[in-house]
């Protein structure tokens, strides 16, 4: 009898999460190995015009791939963080709880100010091409949805491309993950708006490989390029 | 009819019955097709053929009518029979998918087995879920009927016809550095940008090039800063292109370039505009501007150009009152889905650019299977259905839209 009813909460478990797990916007997420944080969106407002737009998705973009040398090599060549357009001044929130551990760290890229948070659970996130230099302190605890500091450009005009650029890291700085899985948002809205729309970039050897917003690789800072294709699609057009 | 009825009433069923299983393996692809026919009620579970689905708009959630267009009544129009969601495609194939020029098929890049080749694969929509077959292993950008496509080979641009097979068909090499190519509808000229690869993305400057199709007679016929092609008119005679005319310029400005004697027509001049999207008739043009740095700019703007090219009206962009995604569905309708967030599924409206009413074409809810991910989605030429990706299971579904 014991057997039989745990089969059927076993079996009423399995339908309730392959139901959940179709109508979840994270398809195909990851298991993440250090779990899933509840991190949110590094905004105040919603998303629009006036405010922020989602301008570029993390991992195998074709942007990124573009750029998978001169910019992007040392994270193995893909975009290895989600970027967010937003006219300059525009307030930037921790994603999560937890403590400022770096301002201004110009060995993590993305100029002209930056900052990092240890959300104290395994995971640190990185805020790049700010304004100036964000006012908090080494050491600060904040909280999140706490304005950490003001979006910026990081061709120091306010007109070329202003935007956020955000990662997402292990506490040692040196992995970045799919950020996408990590923060709680409905990026499929998001990715239809903006300029999102260029997709990924294929490797014709295997061209559903690192297709979707869910699937992108981690890497590791230093290491070698991942997306170094033979044949690929688009072009590698000048 | 009555046998479309019961089909359509057995594939609910079977979705329902298929909706109550646990989702261990996705569908092969002798399973029957998924038909949904959309319920306007939450709680309905099975479709009721004999009774079509009106879409009855909520005015509360309905956009603002548009304070330069003519209001939209309260009384807003309908959809004629709902929206039909068929799944095309299992295994979570593919992305980016497109309707071929007849509209038969809907196509998409794909290698689906490491034996088999890479290419331009079909479904056609009349038997969803049918082995997707190989159209060609030429992979674009095509021209607008697909009888050429452009590659890269060695760092020169060929561009090819797309039937040709073993050498059989037309093949041009062409001098323009390696850079892709835009196709005049005719396929008689191609475009070219080329651009600067350093500086500041809204001041770099971009030389916009004509040739014959073959590459012959290649002349640089302008110059812009931070932008260049935009879109080609049917005519294949103009073309829209952006940008800054003059480095030092405040903002980039749109503007109609006429290639039989250079000359130019502004549009509209703003910062931070993006989306350009031309109308199947080249009456009108769409566009956005988001996060300018005058926020009272931001927005979705409608410009008509009927009377602009025929010199009757100044060029007058429209704000429109929504914002989001949109394409042209025909000449005079444009569908659109907000931006949302944390809907059960995404919005499409319909705005009739002559009117300016807007119409519901499919609601959010928990049973829509509309919820477009990875940003994919496209018109059929028709503009009677719509091909996206599904984010539900990632796989490529169609929209069968009302009637207008």
């Amino acid at each position: 009898m014991l057997r039989l009813t745990l089969g059927f909460v076993l079996l009423l478990s399995s339908l309730f999460a392959a139901n959940l797990n179709t109508f979840q916007n994270t398809a195909n997420a990851q298991t993440n190995p250090l779990g899933n944080p509840d991190f949110g969106l590094p905004f105040t407002t919603d998303p629009g015009p006036n405010t922020w737009l989602l301008g570029g998705g993390y991992g195998n973009s074709t942007g990124g791939y573009a750029r998978r040398r001169e910019w992007y090599g040392a994270g193995q060549g893909i975009h290895f963080g989600i970027d967010f357009s937003a006219r300059c001044g525009t307030p930037v929130a921790s994603i999560g709880d937890g403590v400022i551990i770096k301002v201004d760290a110009r060995e993590h890229g993305s100029a002209p100010h930056n900052l990092l948070i240890d959300h104290q659970n395994g995971y640190a996130s990185l805020y790049g091409h700010l304004l100036e230099r964000p006012k908090v302190s080494v050491g600060q605890q904040v909280k999140k949805g706490e304005v950490v500091g003001l979006t910026g450009d990081p061709d120091l005009t306010c007109t070329s491309r202003p935007h956020l650029h955000l990662e997402v890291r292990d506490r040692t700085l040196r992995k970045a993950f799919n950020a996408h899985l990590l923060i709680n948002a409905d990026w499929d809205a998001l990715s239809l708006n903006g300029s999102f729309g260029r997709g990924f970039q294929r490797d014709l050897d295997a061209p559903r490989k690192w297709q979707s917003l869910y699937d992108q690789p981690d890497i590791n800072f230093g290491g070698p390029l991942i997306n170094d294709f033979a044949n690929t699609w688009p072009r590698d057009w000048r | 009819m009555m046998k479309l009825k019961l089909f359509m009433y057995l594939a609910g069923v079977v979705v329902a019955l298929a909706a109550c299983a646990p989702r261990t393996s996705a569908a092969t692809p002798t399973q029957a097709a998924p038909v949904v026919t959309f319920a306007t009620s939450p709680a309905a579970t099975e479709p009721s053929p004999a009774t079509p689905a009106t879409v009855v708009v909520d005015a509360a959630s309905a956009p603002a009518a548009n304070s330069q267009l003519p209001p939209a009544t309260s009384n807003q129009t309908p959809a004629t029979s709902p929206p039909l969601f068929t799944q095309l495609t299992t295994g979570g194939c593919c992305v980016q998918p497109f309707f071929s020029p007849d509209g038969a098929h809907v196509l998409y890049l794909d290698r689906p087995g490491s034996d088999a080749p890479v290419g331009i694969y079909g479904v056609p929509i009349a038997e969803p879920l049918a082995q997707p077959t190989l159209r060609t292993d030429k992979l674009g950008p095509f021209s607008a009927n697909m009888a050429y496509s452009a590659d890269l080979v060695n760092g020169q641009t060929f561009i090819e016809s797309v039937n040709g097979t073993n050498g059989e068909g037309e093949r041009f090499g062409i001098s323009n550095g390696g850079r892709s190519v835009s196709f005049a509808p005719d396929n008689q000229t191609i475009a070219w940008n080329i651009g600067q690869d350093a500086g500041n993305f809204d001041v770099r400057r971009s030389e916009i090039w004509v040739a014959n199709l073959d590459g012959s007679d290649a002349k640089r016929i302008a110059t812009r800063y931070g932008g260049g092609i935009v879109a080609w008119f049917s005519d294949s005679q103009r073309m829209l292109i952006g940008g800054k005319a003059a480095r030092g310029d405040a903002a980039p400005t749109l503007s109609i370039l006429d290639l039989r004697d250079g000359a130019v027509t502004d549009l509209f001049s703003s910062e931070r505009m993006r989306g350009y999207l031309l109308a199947p008739d080249d009456s009108h043009i769409v566009f956005f501007i988001a996060q300018a740095r005058d926020e009272t700019l931001d927005g979705t703007y409608l410009l008509q150009l009927s009377s602009v090219v025929s010199g009757t009206a100044a060029p007058q962009p429209q704000r429109l009152d929504f914002f989001g995604a949109y394409r042209w569905r025909d000449t005079t309708h444009l569908l659109y889905i907000p931006l949302k967030l944390n809907l059960p599924s995404h919005e499409l409206w319909q705005l009739d650019v002559t009117t300016g009413q807007s119409t519901l074409l499919i609601p959010a809810s928990a049973e829509s299977q509309f919820k477009v991910g990875n940003g994919d989605w496209d018109v059929a030429p028709d503009g009677n259905l719509i091909t996206y990706i599904n984010a539900r299971d990632r796989n490529i579904w169609l929209a069968k839209l009302p009637s207008n």
